[in-house]
């Protein structure tokens, strides 16, 4: 039963952790050029929406793998090096929405625009491991 | 939260370097000689998810340097393979602490 709730409280937290990840590229290059004010509000909100769900996924993921005695699963290995892919390209865009928010006229660099791309394609490989508990 | 709020460059993620380093060297020095020579499990049980998390805020935290343009692509990719060996870390500080000397005058941008 705990195992059940656990479980819901992880896909909650992976939803808002990928919403975040993937429509912050976009409306970041969608806005433009906004006033430095706007910039750090839109920090903040990463921060304190995004960047929790991640803690919050993580540690929901961990308590899941080792509630149900997963670990022993080379598919869970496997998925662990995604996820941990993963948590570095929300620290690539965590750090860039600071580079940015720190100085008024700094631009986005091309790869910001496409990092939803990055996490779009680990996001989905992460779904058939998950989901097959298999490659094949 | 204001921009200016934010800590010196790199000084976060020297810090955790060197937590990452320590929890390195605990685990492959004390705790695994401990588990083979001695057959005592407890080191290894404890340090090895403390090792873990620190691996993890590590490069989060060197992904997150290289996203705000405070480290180059090669010292983020030095950075990375420092976590793989014992004292690595704490070796690469120097390269970490020249970046953060050459950043602070005037910040660049090395993306």
């Amino acid at each position: 039963m705990i195992y059940l709730w656990l479980k819901a409280a992880h896909i909650l937290a992976v939803i808002i952790w990928m919403a975040g990840m993937l429509s912050a590229p976009l409306v970041l290059a969608a806005l433009g050029n906004v006033p430095q004010d706007q910039r750090i509000r839109l920090r903040a909100l990463f921060h304190k929406i995004v960047s929790p769900a991640m803690i919050g996924a993580l540690c929901l993921g961990i308590a899941l793998g080792v509630w149900g005695d997963w670990f022993s699963q080379w598919w869970l290995m496997l998925k662990l090096l995604l996820v941990i892919a993963m948590t570095g390209v929300h620290g690539a865009l965590s750090g860039r929405l600071r580079r940015w928010s720190e100085t008024a006229a700094h631009p986005l660099p091309p790869w910001f625009a496409r990092a939803h791309l990055i996490t779009l394609a680990l996001l989905a490989l992460i779904i058939v491991l998950v989901v097959r508990k298999s490659v094949f | 939260m204001t921009a200016h709020s934010n800590p010196p460059p790199l000084r976060v993620l020297r810090r955790v370097a060197l937590v990452e380093g320590t929890t390195l060297v605990l685990l492959m020095m004390v705790a695994m000689p401990l588990k083979y020579l001695a057959g005592i499990e407890a080191p290894v049980q404890v340090l090895g998810p403390l090792h873990g998390a620190a691996f993890l805020i590590y490069l989060y935290t060197v992904a997150e340097s290289w996203g705000a343009a405070e480290l180059t692509p090669l010292l983020t990719l030095r950075a990375i393979l420092a976590a793989q060996i014992p004292f690595g870390t704490w070796l690469n500080d120097r390269a970490l602490a020249r970046q953060a000397a050459n950043l602070t005058p005037s910040r660049k941008d090395p993306i």
